[in-house]
């Protein structure tokens, strides 16, 4: 070797105990492999998978031996023209999904927007308990929520087999005389637009009502003076401040609504209102058509990442309105007029009471009192209550597979709580020390990006991978693996604003002091963002806990709570809606208690979480 | 030269992970088709004694996989039957994850289970034909009589989805001939009141009948029922390939609902049910009947038990025995497999009315409750063939997708 080569060796050799010296590099380069052995390598499988015969059966189906390359699947979804199998099995589903979306989004942007500024803005009563049971139905499983709806609305006036009395036509004059909506209020597009438009109104309030909240008064007091009316300084003021979080709302709600498979499966009993999610889910559920759902996986994840593009475009545009960030000191609120904030108070507690109180109330009285009879029967019977969930299906308290499916729940969402909100908070640390770096920039658009991808489709996603290396297969470890990924997202969004917001003085001044970077970061920079922090393992719990669609591809059958719950609301014999029910109540209670906990203990809470 | 660096570190990175992770598939082989061969020339006392033989040696646990619950309770009848003989806990899984393991695991040669049954012909015969799954056919005796079509691949188990309804809701409409579930140029059913199956792309079983209505002999029986009810002969206007597809296409086009599941249909609806609404439904869902006294006979109507269907009273599907091709106790996994087909066995997984045996010596379920004793009439009812939804099944399915979205 010559010395000049030696030279060169040595140098590399110093360069990179130096890079590696810094605790950031390590955790950027650690976090690099990580993403993309998690988030990339697998979407590539994907993308292979898409042109390829992956099992027996799309090898006897389409006549090509296993593992040829080939453009089918693509074709049989895009342009298969026989029996129109394309326009029916995928154009009119997609159009179908996206005016479902564009429905939830007005709900949620409408039905957030508008409590977000009066919690903020205006002097109306009550607003502690309207903004802390407004985020009740973002906890809530979506699919609870078509529960609920099914259960409130359904009549006698249904012409499907399904007609019972439900709650509203109970209240209203029972069977005989009382309230029955149309068909089309209980199933098919217009229910379940409004229930994912219920679902995410919550998302739509913490990030509106984050800007409202934040927003220099001055602007609206300025136009008050210059004699502006009520409308147009809403409509030519606030309106434009928030319109960067309005526009984000909407495109987040889109992306989200879109890849919802739980709540159009749920409430399509009469008609065939198919969707591009229910598609996805019967396609990619058989092993013939596997591929032509890895094609509508990738085309959903398409879709998210051009809305998600838009978003970026759109609120990198309106930079500036970046000045306004918290430093107004003074927040005058509107004042409504002694008898209009009542009404208005009154108005939006009915609006919350319907969406998160009494659904609640309704799984309660569901599991408790089936046919207007009070009884603990389905709670704690040793009867066999269904022949067709798996597992024991005795009562809920003596029902050892729902309990394991619990403690396997708990046991997987605090996991994946752990690691996505450690990882978040690393990433966060690496990011904000290496601000501008594009590997740092690479490492927080990778450890984002999972956001981008719709649940169903990272399940496909990984369901392609586990096919693959079959140990995987319906593990813990998988599931875990899908979990964290997934959910990194929120708690690294929350790592990154959090350390942005610590001054690099702070640790200079540990460093100084000899402080080695474990100590620095457990004694000073966690303890500095404690909530913030915490509110970055409470969301990927709270997601999982209730998630679905991410696992429903994955989930061995009486692995996760919510698993469970779906094969008693599917499959279960008489008995099985009062179980059900509980098992909703019991998820649900879990995560709010959860939430309560840490909430007391450290101060963090979901609007601290969502959008940072 | 930053940036050179930077672009070289992140390809390394990308390349080692997708490799590090397409690295992890594993492979092994299997040799337990000589094990079933042999088996299949032995007497019974043979197999036993090669089963315990084998179980002793092996010094495990047998493992079973299955889409029905009886299973488990014949596992336990074999064990006090075979004292030598124990089990791995087993629960019953869905049809479609069941698929899923069978692919992610047999595909690379990994343990599955010692036993497999399960059910949809069409997975079935691509994974026999893959060689995933191995058939063993015992030999007929004084115990087991099997038909030839039985056992290509071996059938364990018959099931019934028949046409039901409540019939104080129908009032003095009666099913009678297949095509009144079909609507007038799709506008209305035929007397009917209404008409519901549970959604084809997510219920395998309901996507093979549909199937099956599309192959010649159903064809044929179609088209009398199509001539006796109509009065006159079928002629094709529609542009569909067959009657077959016609009548999917009209059956389809005429539903009033989909049903989330049969369970639900015997334990919630049909009991209360106004609307006299036909439900396809498995006629072994009855033992969950929530309506009078639980007595099912007494209010309901279900083809071929209380009259018959011109053209098909509903359909029978399979449930094949297998054994995967990484079983590590293949004479053990014969012999149980001949064990359920045996009257003692059989009895013991699914005594309830809607199932049949295989078996001709096998006796009939009774209800004696319901005071019902079922007796499959396959003449009577269409019959899943594994070949023939295998060849045709996607097509139908492309029909079926298409006609469910456009009704």
């Amino acid at each position: 070797m010559t010395n000049d080569k030696k030279l060169k060796l040595n140098k590399l050799g110093n360069n990179m105990r130096t890079y590696f010296g810094k605790p950031a590099n390590v955790v950027t380069i650690v976090f690099l492999i990580i993403l993309t052995i998690t988030v990339v390598a697998p979407l590539i499988t994907i993308l292979i998978d898409s042109f390829r015969v992956s099992t027996v059966g799309e090898s006897a189906t389409i006549n090509l031996p296993l593992g040829k390359l080939t453009g089918k699947h693509w074709y049989g979804v895009l342009f298969d023209s026989e029996y129109d199998y394309a326009v029916n099995a995928f154009w009119i589903p997609l159009g179908n999904s996206i005016g479902m979306s564009l429905v939830a989004c007005l709900v949620a942007v409408l039905g957030g927007g508008v409590t977000a500024w009066f919690v903020t803005r205006s002097n109306l009563p009550c607003k502690k308990f309207i903004s802390t049971v407004f985020v009740f139905p973002y906890v809530m499983p979506s699919w609870s929520i078509a529960m609920f709806w099914e259960n409130f609305f359904k009549n006698t006036n249904l012409t499907t087999a399904t007609k019972q009395v439900g709650m509203l036509q109970m209240i209203t004059g029972g069977a005989e005389h009382g309230l029955c909506v149309p068909q089309w209020m209980v199933y098919g597009f217009f229910p379940t637009a409004m229930c994912l438009g219920i679902h995410y109104a919550p998302f739509a309030y913490i990030l509106i009502g984050g800007i409202l909240r934040n927003m220099d008064a001055n602007l609206e007091e300025a136009a008050t003076v210059l004699k502006a009316g009520r409308a147009k300084i809403l409509w030519r003021v606030t309106l434009p401040i928030v319109a960067p979080a309005l526009i984000s709302t909407i495109l987040l709600v889109f992306s989200s609504s879109i890849s919802s498979y739980t709540v159009p499966a749920f409430l399509n009993r009469d008609k065939g209102f198919a969707t591009i999610s229910t598609q996805m889910r019967s396609v990619a559920g058989n092993p013939n058509t596997r591929g032509q759902g890895y094609v509508i996986a990738i085309i959903l994840l398409l879709f998210s990442v051009a809305i998600l593009s838009l978003n970026n475009w759109f609120t990198g545009k309106r930079k500036s309105f970046t000045t306004i960030s918290g430093k107004s000191g003074q927040v005058s609120l509107v004042k409504l007029g002694k008898v209009w904030r009542w009404v208005f108070a009154v108005l939006l507690l009915i609006v919350v009471v319907f969406t998160a109180i009494i659904p609640l109330i309704s799984f309660a009285l569901e599991s408790f009192c089936p046919n207007g009879k009070w009884t603990l029967y389905y709670w704690t019977t040793t009867d066999e209550l269904s022949a067709r969930v798996t597992g024991q299906a005795t009562g809920i308290l003596r029902n050892g597979t729902i309990w394991k499916a619990f403690g396997y729940s708990l046991g997987l969402s605090l996991c994946v709580a752990l690691i996505a909100g450690t990882c978040g908070m690393l990433i966060g640390y690496a990011v904000s020390h290496k601000r501008g770096s594009r590997l740092a920039t690479w490492v927080g658009n990778l450890a984002f990006f999972p956001y981008l991808i719709p649940a169903l489709s990272f399940g496909a996603i990984y369901l392609s991978v586990s096919s693959s290396v079959s140990f995987l297969s319906g593990s813990f470890l998988l599931l875990l693996v899908v979990g964290g990924i997934k959910f990194l997202p929120f708690a690294s969004r929350t790592g990154t604003n959090a350390m942005l917001q610590v001054s690099g003085e702070i640790e200079e001044a540990a460093v100084m002091m000899n402080a080695d970077w474990g100590k620095r970061m457990t004694r000073i920079l966690f303890p500095i963002q404690k909530s913030s922090f915490m509110s970055g393992y409470l969301l990927p719990f709270i997601s999982c806990m209730r998630e679905m669609s991410l696992f429903v591809l994955l989930a061995p059958a009486g692995s996760l709570l919510t698993v469970v719950l779906q094969d008693w609301t599917n499959n279960g014999l008489y008995g099985a809606t009062p179980v059900a029910n509980g098992i909703n109540l019991i998820i649900i209670l879990t995560i709010l208690m959860f939430q309560f906990i840490i909430n007391k203990l450290t101060g963090a809470s979901l609007d601290k979480g969502i959008g940072g | 030269m930053k940036k050179k660096l930077f672009a070289i570190l992140l390809a390394v990175v990308m390349v080692a992970s997708v490799v590090a992770v397409l690295a992890a598939c594993d492979k092994t082989g299997s040799e337990v088709q000589a094990a079933i061969d042999a088996a299949q020339k032995m007497s019974l006392k043979e197999l036993e004694d090669a089963a315990k033989a084998e179980f002793e040696a092996a010094n495990i646990k047998f493992t079973a996989k299955a889409t029905t619950s009886g299973v488990g309770k014949v596992l336990t009848k074999f064990k006090a039957k075979y004292t030598w003989f124990d089990f791995n806990e087993f629960s019953s899984s869905k049809d479609g994850a069941a698929a899923e393991e069978i692919n992610s695991t047999l595909a690379n040669n990994n343990f599955y289970a010692d036993f497999s049954m399960i059910q949809i012909a069409s997975n079935i015969k691509t994974w026999v034909d893959a060689g995933y799954l191995l058939n063993y056919v015992p030999q007929n005796d004084d115990e087991i009589q099997l038909s030839d079509s039985a056992t290509k691949p071996l059938v364990g188990l018959y099931a019934d989805k028949l046409f039901a309804y409540n019939k104080a809701a129908a009032g003095d409409v009666v099913l009678r001939n297949i095509w009144q579930l079909t609507g007038k140029d799709g506008t209305s059913l035929k007397k009917v009141k209404g008409s519901s199956i549970q959604d084809p792309s997510n219920e395998g079983i309901n996507m093979a009948f549909l199937t099956m209505l599309t192959s010649p002999a159903a064809c044929t029986k179609l088209a009398a029922a199509y001539q006796s009810y109509f009065g006159s002969a079928y002629t094709d206007q529609s542009g569909c390939k067959n009657i077959g597809y016609y009548f999917v296409q009209e059956y389809i086009k005429a539903l009033t609902n989909n049903h989330s599941s049969d369970s639900k249909v015997l334990s919630e609806t049909l009991a209360t049910d106004t609307t006299g609404t036909v439900f396809v439904v498995g006629l072994n869902k009855t033992k969950g009947y929530a309506g009078s006294e639980n007595n099912w006979h007494q209010d309901l109507f279900y083809s071929g038990v209380d009259g018959d269907v011109e053209g098909y009273n509903g359909f029978t599907y399979n449930t094949y025995l297998s054994i995967p091709k990484t079983s590590k106790l293949p004479y053990t996994a014969c012999l149980f497999a001949r064990y359920i087909l045996t009257e003692e066995g059989f009895k013991a997984g699914w005594k309830d009315v809607g199932y049949s045996s295989p078996n001709s010596k096998v006796s009939n379920n009774v209800d004696t409750a319901a005071g019902v004793e079922y007796d499959l009439d396959v003449t009577k009812v269409l019959q899943e063939d594994a070949a023939y939804t295998r060849a045709n099944g996607e097509d139908v399915r492309k029909f079926v997708t298409s006609a469910w979205t456009a009704k």
